[in-house]
């Protein structure tokens, strides 16, 4: 079942509310939990109930370990629940990668077969680990099962996460007041959610349409044009952006429907002026799990620049290595481990020489933003390639090594007259800007792409709008301090007519569900 | 009741009266003759066949007409002597009897060409059904088989004439008949209703002026005229500009992913295929020949051996070949174009061959 889909906000979304409020009006808070608990599961066995066995599982053997090591700290036990965990996320993920792998290192023919991942096991498995190792540290309380179970099962974001932590959401849970439904969390999570379900089927299943074949042909040798190759790279880059920046909203927005506000974990990326600012905004909730949970525990900054950067590279290959099991992933890990460095060298360069003063800071605000996009959408092509072949053939294609030539479009050559004779002798050529025909309608392509930029650089997000009902947890760190007056979301009849009718435009786009990306991690 | 109350209901009024809005314009509006079976003005899909069979050089097809599955059911169902009744999807609208040089002139004399955008296995039956309770029956039925074609619900528009294709199926499965197929398929028209697609086009069609009946002038067939024509048969010829247009296109390397899925998911079902056999020993019983007819996919497709849709067509096409054997039955064509030797110039685009080559083909 699909937040994007009629089954999902028609029947299970009500039922589930309407059970919620009803059981929480009788004062019955342990049961309001159970119900949600019951919710939750039959939403994640929707898919494969043969899965909901192996979350129950893991759910029990961490809560068990976690008791364990509240009455002792030892070593042991928590490397055995961190071995377990992994294992268990390494067997259904990484197992047929290592076994591939093998296979080509040795020329063995070592045989597995295809293990289908469970949804959801990158997440809840990370969350479990950071409950392990906190309460190893004593930083947890003394958390009973139901709770438990809600933190790791709560449907909102079970699936694609947030990564969320136990000291966020088990004390809300365990307030009296939670199982009770107030209208204004039920009009700010509905409106958050009606945003976020925008987002996904109109603004990213309608940008994919131009980005799927060209990624597709790149994977079929087809030799694409620059403009074809950027065309479906940036249509990957808004389509992921839109899809996730969605799936993020839509979790916020259901949780909020409950009374649960979920940390951030989106904030508008492609505004960020570097890559460390990048990485600050997307995926918030992971960079924090791979910060406190990987980079510090290697060592952080704390042994000069070499240190660092190695520590760096290694958390973000580990990072790509968390989004899938191909070496694609762990490319674009490196990518970004190297992005970071270069970024950090840089802040400490033009610190020792003093640019600072010169303006280089306003420098970097104005190139920043853009130096950061590109740097983005170049790595994007290797995280969506489904083989390195597939990322070279683009890459080629975007950095005008097919055929050296820069395809212009063929109206434009008798325009041209005798310029049009020179400009073929310096390698241009008229077959047209799409001249595989993969892009899709490049008209529309092209005009959606800049719109979505405008978007994307400049528009306030959901939460911005929202931002006076606290939307979600760490927001405040990121609301600049200037008041701004206008496009402040207020529970009145304006609002309610912008958001109606963004809600029936999202409603009639749903005719056919399509998946998150993210679920795939 | 405070703000938040206010708010609330005010979003779930307003989305359904937006919803409501929407859902009306495409019902009234209709542009594909869904929801409603009569038709307001004085004339209708068997008019049109009527006078389609008497005329000289076919009807105009104007853009916005009849649902094409209530003509061809129209025309499966008057009393028409033919030798064959090609059924299948607009990859066989140009199989013709009555063009210069017509296509399948070997196999039949005489055609009345049923095929309708996006027809697949239910059509088959559908149509089947309705061809095979009439009187002057066809003495062979062709079905024109798709990469796709062996599925189920791969195209929805069938849906148009369900009680057809449920009549056939009960005959040919009498056990097994799942009416709540007809729960799915309510849920689908209901859901049409908001769909965005179908609203654009009902309010960029607020009127349906078009819809009288008009005969085609006398015209050059490779040419085209301003509008698409029904020949007397009712194959295709399309609008001059559609024709034009489609000789200078590019065709892309690998084609296009079209109602094709990728490995490892089968293109065919063998269920689907365990009915279609059934289909055809039913109608060869009755007496009606059958043969099946693939046609192919143009040269830049096969040019890339990796793409989706060539691994399908290599996937598909010698499971038809065992259909073909298995049945005692003709399979005439191929999905590769070399197969039967044919050249790039013959296609409209990259899955749809034009008449020409249904000589090569047959």
């Amino acid at each position: 079942m699909l937040f994007n889909s009629y089954i999902f906000i028609f029947v299970f979304l009500p039922i589930v509310l309407l059970g919620f409020h009803f059981i929480g009006q009788r004062g019955s808070h342990r049961i309001a939990i159970s119900w949600l608990i019951a919710a939750s599961l039959f939403f994640y066995g929707w898919w494969n109930p043969a899965y909901l066995g192996l979350i129950l599982v893991s759910i029990i053997f961490n809560f068990t370990i976690g008791g364990l090591l509240e009455k002792n700290s030892s070593k042991l036990i928590l490397a055995l629940g961190i071995i377990v965990n992994l294992g268990l996320l390494g067997y259904f993920k990484y197992a047929n990668f290592f076994v591939n792998n093998i296979n080509v290192l040795t020329n063995g023919n070592i045989h597995l077969e295809q293990i289908i991942l469970p949804l959801a096991i990158s997440f809840f498995t990370f969350q479990q680990i950071t409950y392990l190792v906190d309460v190893y540290y004593r930083l947890t309380k003394n958390y009973d099962f139901l709770h438990y179970c809600l933190f790791v099962t709560f449907f909102p974001q079970l699936i694609a996460g947030p990564i969320v932590h136990h000291k966020e959401m088990l004390p809300q849970f365990t307030r009296d007041i939670f199982g009770k439904l107030k209208a204004s969390h039920l009009a700010v999570g509905s409106s958050i959610f009606i945003l976020g379900l925008f987002k996904k089927v109109v603004l990213a299943d309608n940008i994919a349409i131009h980005a799927t074949p060209v990624f597709e042909a790149a994977e079929n040798d087809v030799v694409l044009t620059m403009f074809e190759a950027w065309g479906g790279a940036l249509a990957y880059t808004f389509q992921l952006y839109f899809d996730f920046s969605g799936y993020s909203d839509m979790a916020i927005g259901l949780a909020r429907m409950f009374g649960v506000v979920l940390p951030l974990n989106f904030y508008s990326p492609y505004k960020a002026n570097s890559i460390i600012e990048f990485w600050r905004r997307w995926h918030i909730t992971l960079s924090r799990f791979l910060r406190d949970y990987v980079y510090i525990p290697l060592g952080g900054n704390r042994n000069g620049h070499v240190h660092r950067y190695k520590n760096l590279m290694i958390t973000m290959l580990l990072g790509g290595f968390w989004h899938g099991a191909g070496w694609t992933f762990v490319i674009w890990g490196g990518m970004h481990g190297l992005f970071i460095s270069i970024n950090h060298a840089w802040n400490a360069f033009t610190k020792r020489i003093g640019a600072r003063r010169f303006g280089a800071q306003l420098v970097a605000k104005i190139f920043g933003r853009l130096i950061t996009f590109v740097a983005v959408v170049i790595a994007w092509v290797m995280f969506r390639a489904e083989s390195l072949a597939g990322a070279m053939n683009m890459y080629s294609g975007m950095f005008f090594n097919n055929g050296k030539a820069i395809p212009l479009p063929s109206w434009l050559e008798p325009m041209l007259g005798d310029v049009s004779g020179a400009l073929k002798m310096l390698g241009f050529t008229y077959h047209g800007m799409f001249y595989n025909g993969v892009f899709g309608n490049s008209n529309q392509g092209v005009i959606m792409l800049f719109f979505m930029l405008l978007i994307v650089w400049f528009s306030p997000n959901t939460l911005d709008w929202l931002k006076d009902e606290k939307p979600a947890l760490g927001l405040d760190k990121f609301l600049v301090k200037r008041e701004r007056k206008f496009l402040v979301w207020k529970a009145n009849g304006l609002y309610a007519l912008i958001v109606a009718a963004i809600a029936a435009v999202a409603i009639m786009y749903i005719q056919q569900e399509s998946e998150f990306l993210y679920f795939q991690f | 009741m405070n703000n938040y109350k206010w708010y609330l209901f005010k979003i779930l009024f307003l989305t359904s009266v937006f919803l409501l809005i929407v859902a009306s314009v495409s019902y009234i509006i209709d542009p594909s003759n869904i929801y409603h079976s009569s038709y307001k003005n004085h004339n209708s899909p068997s008019m049109y066949v009527t006078r389609l069979l008497k005329s000289r050089n076919g009807l105009l097809w104007p853009k916005h007409s009849w649902n094409q599955r209530d003509l061809v059911s129209s025309l499966a169902q008057k009393d028409v002597a033919v030798d064959c009744a090609v059924i299948g999807s607009s990859h066989v609208m140009q199989v013709s009897s009555v063009r210069k040089n017509a296509s399948i002139r070997n196999l039949c004399s005489t055609i009345i060409n049923l095929g309708v955008s996006g027809g697949t296995l239910e059509d088959y039956l559908a149509l089947s059904y309705m061809l095979s309770n009439k009187k002057q029956k066809p003495g062979t039925i062709v079905f024109g088989v798709d990469p796709w074609a062996l599925d189920f619900n791969k195209d929805s528009r069938w849906e148009r004439y369900r009680d057809s294709y449920y009549s056939m199926k009960e005959i040919l499965e009498p056990d097994n008949i799942n009416r709540d197929k007809g729960r799915f398929t309510r849920w689908k028209y209901i859901k049409n209703l908001i769909n965005p697609s179908y609203f654009l086009r009902s309010i960029k069609q607020p009127e349906r002026k078009d819809l009288f009946i008009n005969e085609a002038p006398k015209f050059n067939h490779a040419v085209g005229i301003d509008a698409p024509v029904f020949l007397p048969d009712r194959s295709i010829i399309y609008s001059n500009t559609y024709i034009a247009d489609s000789n200078a296109s590019r065709i892309p390397v690998g084609g296009t992913k079209y109602k094709i899925r990728p490995e490892p998911v089968p293109n065919y079902s063998e269920v689907a295929i365990a009915l279609f056999s059934k289909l055809v020993r039913k109608l060869n019983k009755a007496g009606i020949n059958t043969v099946i007819l693939m046609t192919p996919y143009h040269h830049n497709v096969w040019a890339d051996m990796n793409s989706v849709t060539t691994k399908a067509l290599l996937e598909v096409e010698p499971r038809i070949r065992k259909i073909g054997r298995d049945l005692g039955i003709k399979v005439l064509g191929s999905y590769n174009p070399d197969v039967i030797g044919c050249t790039p110039d013959e296609f409209n685009d990259f899955m749809h061959a034009k008449r020409f080559l249904f000589i090569k083909n047959c």
